[in-house]
C-alpha cells in the first residue's frame, strides 16, 4: 500500500465512520422503540408508583416530551366528590405526571378539564387543582367559552365540527389521564370517553349519540399518552355515583399510545365484554387503533 | 386642623360608605360572588332583619340589627349615610345634578310629609303581615338597590365585557336580561326623578327602615344643634345638608330625618354646628307634627290601613291571584311556596351567588305575588343547575326567606321531584339509551334501567332519593322541552339519605390479576 492509498483509505474511512456511527447510534435508539410494549398494564402499586414503573416500561417521559414542549394533561375533573369517591383522577397521579414532564424539559404543563359540576369547586374537591399547581403546572379554567376554539373533524361521522379546548389544539405533546368508570349512558368512561371533557358543548354529543361523537373526538386529536387510572374503580352507578359502595381499589393502571387498546383492555378491568361497548367497536371499525389485543405487544408488571 | 375632628367625619364618611357600595354593588351584580364568605355585610342591613324577625326566622342573625337601632338611638339615623347603598346612590345622583346639570340649584328646609309618610308606612307594614312580601321589597332600600344593581350593574358589566371581550371572568346575562335591565332601569329611573325634584325624600319620606329609624332618632342620646351665639346665618350649611333638614330661619336641626352625613359640620364657617346631647325640651319641637296635623295623620293611616287590609283581603278572595303556582320551584330553604312569597323581598343576593346559575327572576312563574321574585329554572332560554356542594343562596339570604342550611341538610332538602316523559326521551324516540340524566344525578336518584316490555334503557327515579336539584333536566339534550323535569313542591321536604338507603355494596368488584 502506498502512501497515496494509504490517505485514500483512511479518508474514505473517516468519511464512512461518520454516517456509519450515525446510522448506528439511529439504530441503537431505535432498537427499544421496535422492542417498547404497545400497552403496559400495571398492579399492585399506589397510583405515583405504578406511573413510574410504567413510563419507564413505555420508554421514558423523554419519548413523548420534547425540550421545550408545550404539554396538556387532561385529567377526568367532572365532579364535585373526593378522591375516594373515584369519580375524578387521583390527583397524585397527575402531580407526578406533571412533575415527570418537566422533568422532561417541558415549557410548560398546562391542567385543566371541562368540568360537569361548577368548575372551580371540582377542581378544589378533587385535590387535583392544587397538587397540579404544586407539581408546577399551569391549571386553566374551563367554564368559559372563549378558552375554546371551533374547529372541523374530517371524516366525521356525526360531529363534524366542535368547540374545542384551545390549549388542547395547540399543544406539543397531549397527554390523556381519565380514570375507569362505570358509564350509565356509555357504559363505559376511560380514555376515549375522557375526551368529552375538551369540547364547550357536551349536550349536542348525547343528543347526536354518543357512539359515533366519541369516535370523531378520538379521530380530531389522539392523545400522545393515555394513562387510564384504575387505582380506584367505579364499579357500578357512574359516572359520578358518589358512593363509596360502587368503589372498589383494584390498584391498575394503563398506559398505551393507542386510545382504543387501552380502553379495550380497560374494558377487561371493569369486566365488560369489550364487544358491547359500541364506541369500541366503532373506534377499531375505522382504524383509529387495536382493538385485538393478542396482536399487540403487552407489558403485565406486577407490584 | 386635627385630622379625626368631627368637622372631618364627613370625609371619612364619603369613604366609608363608597366602600360598603362598591361591595354591595358587586355582591348584588354577582361580580363578587366567588369571594360571597368574606362579605357577609348583608347579615348588617337593618330592614331585612326587622323583616326576618317578623317571620319569626333567622333570630340568630339578629345582631346586625340590634346594633344598627343603637347606634341610632344614640346619634342617629347614620345608618341611612354611611351604610345604606341606596342613601349613597342618591347622594351620588344629586352630587352629579349640582356638579354638572343644574349648577346653581339651591337647597333648602324640606318639612317631612307626616301625613303620606306614616299611613304610607302602614299600608306597607300590613301588605308584609298579610303575605304580600314583594310590596317591602320595591320601597325597602336595600332589596331596591339589589334589583337596581342586578339589572343595571350587571348589564354594564355584560356590555363591557361582549365590547371589550374581556370574557375571563365569565359575566354573562341573566336570562331575559333586556326584561329585567328595563325594570331595574325603571326603578333607577323614578328614584332619580325623586331625587331631581326633592332630594332624598325617598329616604324621609316612603323608606320603611328610614320610618322606623327616624322614630327612634328623634329621641337619640346626641344630636346635632345650631349654637345661635356663634351662628352668622350664612346658610352654607343648608346647601351642604344631603337631608335637607336645616331649618336655617329657626336655627333648627330636625333630627329625625338628620342622616349624620356631618357635611354641614364640615361646611359651618363658624364651627357653629355642635353634636351636643338632648335636651327634654327636644321632644316638642316645632319639626314634630302639631295636634291638628296628628289628626290628620292618624286619619290618614287609619284609611291607609283599612285599605290595605281590604285590597289584601279582596285579593286573597280571587281564586287565581294567589293560588299557589305548579311551575314556580322554590330555592332550597324556602320551607314552602306560601312562606317563601309571605317572607321574601326580591334583593336578588341569592339570584347573583347562585354557582349553578339555575336561580333567576321570575316573571309570572309565581303569579304577580312573585314578579320578581327568585325562581329555580333547570331548562328554558338560559337554564343552570342546583349545585350539589353548594349553599350559597340560603346561607346569604337576609331576610330569612331562605333558612339556612348545613351543607348535609341541603343535600336532602327536597324543592321538587323529576318526573320522566317517555314520548320525548331520546331512549324511546331514537331507540338510543343516552343516559345523559342518570350521569348528572347527584344523589342516585336516577337509574338507567332497562324497560321489560322494549328491551330500551329508560331513566327510572327513585323518588326516595330524588330533591328536585334539576341536575337531570339541566343535561337532558331534548329541547326545548326536557324529556325529564322537575315538578315543583308546594311544601319542600326532607328525602332519604343516599349513602344509608343502599345497603348493599356494589356486586361487581374489581380483578384481582391483570386479566388480559
Amino acid at each position: 500500500m502506498n502512501r497515496r492509498d494509504f490517505l485514500k483509505t483512511t479518508l474514505l474511512g473517516a468519511l464512512a465512520v461518520g454516517p456509519l456511527s450515525k446510522a448506528l447510534h439511529a439504530s441503537e435508539a431505535n432498537q427499544p422503540a421496535a422492542t417498547l410494549p404497545d400497552l403496559t398494564a400495571l398492579h399492585g402499586g399506589t397510583p405515583e408508583t405504578m406511573w413510574q414503573a410504567g413510563i419507564k416500561a413505555m420508554g421514558g417521559m423523554e419519548r413523548f416530551v420534547k425540550k421545550g414542549a408545550k404539554v396538556v394533561v387532561k385529567p377526568n375533573i367532572a365532579w364535585t366528590l373526593a378522591p375516594e369517591f373515584a369519580a375524578n383522577t387521583s390527583p397524585e397521579l397527575v402531580a407526578a405526571i406533571v412533575q415527570d414532564a418537566l422533568k422532561a424539559g417541558a415549557e410548560e404543563v398546562i391542567v385543566f378539564d371541562h368540568s360537569c359540576d361548577n368548575g372551580p369547586d371540582c377542581y378544589r374537591i378533587s385535590g387535583i387543582a392544587a397538587a397540579a399547581e404544586k407539581a408546577g403546572a399551569r391549571v386553566l379554567h374551563a367554564n368559559v367559552k372563549s378558552a375554546y376554539r371551533q374547529v372541523k373533524i374530517n371524516n366525521a361521522a356525526a360531529m363534524t365540527q366542535a368547540d374545542v379546548f384551545a390549549a388542547v389544539l395547540d399543544c406539543d405533546t397531549f397527554i390523556n389521564v381519565p380514570i375507569l368508570k362505570h358509564h350509565g349512558g356509555a357504559k363505559m368512561s376511560g380514555a376515549m370517553k375522557n375526551l368529552m371533557g375538551i369540547v364547550w358543548d357536551r349536550r349536542i354529543m348525547h343528543r347526536k349519540g354518543l357512539t359515533q361523537t366519541i369516535v370523531d373526538l378520538t379521530s380530531l386529536r389522539k392523545p400522545d399518552l393515555n394513562v387510564v387510572d384504575a387505582y380506584r374503580m367505579l364499579m357500578d352507578h357512574g359516572p359520578r355515583s358518589g358512593n363509596l359502595k360502587d368503589v372498589s381499589t383494584g390498584k391498575f393502571m394503563l398506559l398505551s399510545t393507542d386510545p382504543v387498546a387501552v380502553d379495550v383492555a380497560a374494558a377487561k378491568l371493569l369486566r365488560f365484554n369489550e364487544k358491547t361497548i359500541h364506541y369500541l367497536t366503532e373506534a377499531a371499525r375505522r382504524k383509529l387503533g387495536e382493538a385485538d389485543l393478542s396482536k399487540l405487544k403487552i407489558e403485565r408488571i406486577e407490584m | 386642623m386635627k385630622i379625626f375632628s368631627l368637622k372631618n367625619l364627613c370625609r371619612f364618611r364619603l369613604v366609608f360608605s363608597f366602600i360598603f357600595l362598591l361591595i354591595f354593588a358587586g355582591l348584588f351584580s354577582g361580580l363578587l360572588n366567588s369571594r360571597s364568605d368574606m362579605f357577609n355585610l348583608p347579615q348588617w342591613q337593618f330592614l331585612p332583619k326587622v323583616m326576618s324577625v317578623a317571620a319569626l326566622s333567622g333570630i340568630t342573625t339578629l345582631g346586625g340589627m340590634l346594633i344598627i337601632a343603637m347606634v341610632t338611638s344614640m346619634f342617629g339615623r347614620a345608618y341611612c349615610s354611611w351604610i345604606c347603598p341606596l342613601g349613597w346612590l342618591q347622594d351620588l345622583l344629586e352630587r352629579l345634578d349640582r356638579r354638572f346639570i343644574r349648577t346653581n340649584r339651591k337647597r333648602s328646609y324640606q318639612k317631612s310629609f307626616y301625613a303620606l309618610r306614616i299611613a304610607f308606612f302602614a299600608a306597607i307594614a300590613i301588605w308584609f303581615f298579610s303575605g304580600f312580601a314583594v310590596i317591602a321589597g320595591w320601597v325597602e332600600p336595600y332589596s331596591l338597590f339589589g334589583k337596581i344593581s342586578s339589572g343595571v350593574v350587571r348589564g354594564a358589566a355584560t356590555a363591557a365585557n361582549k365590547l371589550f371581550g374581556m370574557n375571563q371572568n365569565g359575566i354573562t346575562a341573566w336570562s331575559s336580561m333586556w326584561f329585567y335591565l328595563a325594570v331595574s332601569a325603571g326603578f333607577l329611573l323614578a328614584l332619580a326623578i325623586l331625587v331631581w325634584c326633592k332630594g332624598r325624600i325617598f329616604c324621609n319620606t316612603l323608606c320603611p327602615a328610614g320610618t322606623i329609624l327616624s322614630a327612634i332618632a328623634s329621641r337619640s342620646g346626641k344630636r346635632l344643634q345650631i349654637n345661635t351665639d356663634r351662628c352668622i346665618n350664612c346658610g352654607k350649611c343648608v346647601q351642604s345638608c344631603n337631608a335637607n333638614c336645616i331649618n336655617i330661619s329657626e336655627h333648627r336641626i330636625d333630627f329625625a330625618n338628620c342622616f349624620m352625613c356631618m357635611e354641614c359640620m364640615a361646611s359651618c364657617p363658624k364651627d357653629a354646628i355642635e353634636l351636643v346631647r338632648r335636651r327634654k325640651s327636644d321632644l316638642v319641637d316645632a319639626d314634630m307634627p302639631s295636634m291638628a296635623e296628628r289628626r290628620k295623620i292618624l286619619l290618614a293611616t287609619g284609611i291607609a290601613a283599612a285599605g290595605a287590609l281590604a285590597v289584601s283581603k279582596g285579593i286573597k278572595k280571587l281564586p287565581a291571584a294567589t293560588q299557589l303556582s305548579d311551575r314556580a320551584i322554590v330555592p332550597p330553604g324556602a320551607g314552602s311556596q306560601e312562606r317563601f312569597l309571605a317572607s321574601c323581598t326580591g334583593c336578588g343576593l341569592c339570584i347573583s351567588n347562585c354557582k349553578g346559575k339555575c336561580l333567576q327572576w321570575a316573571t309570572n312563574e309565581y303569579g304577580w305575588r312573585g314578579f320578581m321574585l327568585p325562581v329555580m329554572k333547570f331548562s328554558g332560554s338560559n337554564p343552570g343547575k342546583c349545585e350539589y356542594e353548594c349553599t350559597a343562596c340560603n346561607n346569604i339570604c337576609p331576610t330569612g326567606a331562605l333558612i339556612p342550611l348545613s351543607l348535609k341538610r341541603k343535600k336532602l332538602y327536597r324543592i321538587g321531584l323529576a318526573e320522566f316523559y317517555s314520548d320525548l326521551c331520546l331512549a324511546c324516540t331514537d331507540d338510543y339509551p343516552c343516559g345523559a340524566c342518570a350521569e348528572h344525578c347527584p344523589t342516585g336518584a336516577l337509574e338507567m334501567v332497562e324497560d321489560a316490555a322494549s328491551g330500551v334503557t329508560i331513566p327510572q327515579v327513585n323518588t326516595d332519593l330524588c330533591i328536585g336539584c334539576g341536575n337531570c333536566e339541566f343535561a337532558c339534550p331534548v329541547r326545548p322541552l326536557a324529556a325529564i323535569r322537575i315538578k315543583p313542591l308546594k311544601e319542600c321536604n326532607m328525602a332519604a339519605d343516599p349513602a344509608e338507603h343502599r345497603q348493599k355494596q356494589s356486586a361487581k368488584q374489581a380483578p384481582s390479576v391483570i386479566p388480559f
